[in-house]
């Protein structure tokens, strides 16, 4: 079916609701379509049981229904077998998975990890807080002015003692896509693995796992049209025996006994006690809204989205952009000058224009550019040229308001 | 008068152009930090005290027009004032804009922010500094 945010937008009721609702917060969570809720709906209205318990038909039936969701995660990212998939809360629990389960057990003191300047804090304290316990380096690739990384600059602060490569694919906050092939073949060249922060590029663009090689990947379900409280660690088969569980409970032992326990492999390692069922379910229906549409057309239209914005933008003049970046999704950040980036926003909202304000949870990165905060405008695929012409209209109405 | 001239009162306006005592003090004899890690703003109050009396208050920093207008007319009005009169003024002032007071409002200006009773999403910006103050005076009274 060719790309249409017109169609796509009458599939998420929230704008029927307010139908002049105008919203730009799409990295921060999207909307979800029709198909989503009803599949959370119908799970507790007509299939509610526990999973991998009981016997009798609604719980197997549950149950597989959980697991297909772990095959389709498969096939969406063209990947490996569906048991590198485990579900988690959200990318933060991912990463935080990835620290406690994995890092921690093998990070000596002098090893070091590699991070950008442009994580957001998820991606950045868990690394930075067991360098610290463990007395390890934390290394920061810097930016170039248009805010993008310096992949010289990144390939020399690979060392015999770096233990991982923690990256985001795309920043929250300038909109950069990251080179992952070229700074997954550098750190594989030292056989360091890779974790990729997904969560502003999975769902927004065709994500390959096999070509790419990432080792781990993580990313949210709610902002990819999923509900919230469900994410998904991807991690390579080669780690499975590496990772431990980080959470204790039922469901992911072999065997317990009063003086110890076995576990059951990865992913159900990591599954312990009853798990986001709805939400796993909620999720499956949220990829497969996403199998509906050209996800690579649906991406040009954000990026177009973008460009117009960036033009008007600097066509309506005292507002900067952060960032330049040539390789962008349709996330861009920008200040009005002399204006807070909350009374902007506020004077947005009285439109029905919802976008960010504040930090975005990348502090170190807006400090090093030298602003405490911006106004971040995100798109999706149901926002529409109106939307952008909409919001530009209203900045001009803003800098006369504060004239 | 639309929601945003509500929001924007002509007194907030004003106290964000033109901000009381707006300026670092870097000897000053104490200074605490307003800041709200959701949205980044920060502000440095500088304190001058004299036998439990807010002698000066000067601020700086950044903020929205709410946060900065707020903490423009706190300055303005502890001046001068014995600790335990400010701490009054302080939980008249945030009571005020909660729309949970009881007393009669201390000082008009704190009607610019009526707007806050209906626009909640912004209490946050007009308590900041307000708030980071009552803590010193609870912290300086025990």
């Amino acid at each position: 079916m060719p790309f249409d945010p017109t169609t796509i937008k009458k599939q998420f009721p929230i704008f029927e609701r307010f139908p002049d609702l105008v919203y730009l917060d799409n990295a921060a969570t999207t909307q979800k379509p029709r198909s989503v809720i009803k599949a959370i709906s119908d799970f507790y209205t007509y299939e509610n049981a526990n999973i991998h318990r009981g016997v009798y038909n609604l719980s197997a039936q549950v149950t597989q229904k959980y697991e297909a969701v772990r095959q389709q995660l498969s096939e969406f990212f063209e990947g490996d077998s569906p048991n590198c998939f485990s579900f988690c809360s959200g990318a933060t629990e991912g990463i935080n998975w990835v620290v406690k389960g994995y890092l921690e057990n093998i990070l000596q003191e002098g090893d070091n990890v590699v991070i950008s300047a442009m994580e957001h804090h998820a991606n950045l304290i868990p690394w930075q807080q067991l360098c610290i316990k463990n007395r390890a380096k934390l290394q920061v690739i810097p930016l170039n002015e248009k805010g993008e990384i310096d992949l010289q600059q990144f390939s020399t602060l690979l060392t015999q003692r770096t233990k991982i490569v923690a990256l985001t694919h795309v920043s929250n906050t300038l909109g950069t896509i990251n080179p992952i092939a070229e700074i997954v073949e550098l750190a594989h060249q030292k056989a360091i693995p890779v974790l990729i922060d997904g969560a502003q590029s999975v769902g927004h663009f065709p994500i390959n796992l096999y070509d790419l090689a990432i080792d781990f990947l993580v990313f949210s379900g709610h902002k990819i049209f999923g509900p919230t409280g469900i994410g998904v660690l991807y991690c390579k088969e080669k780690y499975h025996d590496q990772i431990k569980a980080t959470k204790f409970g039922g469901g992911s032992i072999k065997e317990v006994s009063f003086n110890e326990t076995s576990w059951k492999n990865y992913p159900h390692s990591m599954e312990a006690g009853t798990p986001h069922i709805a939400g796993v379910i909620g999720l499956g229906k949220a990829l497969g809204f996403i199998n509906e549409f050209d996800l690579t057309e649906a991406f040009s239209h954000e990026q177009k989205l973008a460009i117009l914005l960036k033009e008007n933008l600097k066509s309506i003049g005292g507002i900067e952009l952060l960032g330049n970046p040539t390789h962008f999704s349709g996330i861009a950040s920008f200040i009005v000058e002399n204006i807070h980036p909350h009374d902007v926003a506020s004077f947005l909202a009285e439109q029905e224009i919802a976008v960010r304000a504040g930090h975005h949870c990348t502090q170190p990165l807006l400090a090093s550019m030298g602003v405490p905060a911006t106004v971040r405008v995100s798109f999706s695929v149901y926002n529409i040229e109106e939307d952008v012409v909409k919001l530009v209209e209203v900045l001009k109405e803003l800098k006369k308001f504060w004239l | 008068m639309s929601n945003m001239d509500k929001l924007y009162h002509e007194i907030i306006k004003q106290h964000h152009k033109q901000p009381y005592h707006f300026s670092k003090v870097e000897d000053a004899m104490m200074s605490i930090r307003a800041n709200n890690p959701i949205c980044g703003d920060r502000f440095d109050i500088f304190i001058e005290v004299e036998n439990k009396v807010f002698k000066t208050l000067h601020f700086h920093g950044f903020g929205c027009a709410i946060s900065k207008a707020s903490s423009s007319i706190m300055l303005q009005l502890l001046e001068g004032k014995p600790f335990s009169e400010a701490e009054g003024i302080c939980k008249n002032f945030l009571a005020y804009i909660h729309n949970t007071l009881n007393e009669p409002v201390y000082h008009t200006d704190f009607k610019a922010f009526s707007a806050l009773h209906e626009q909640t999403a912004r209490l946050d910006c007009a308590a900041l500094s307000w708030l980071e103050i009552l803590r010193f005076l609870e912290e300086k009274m025990k």
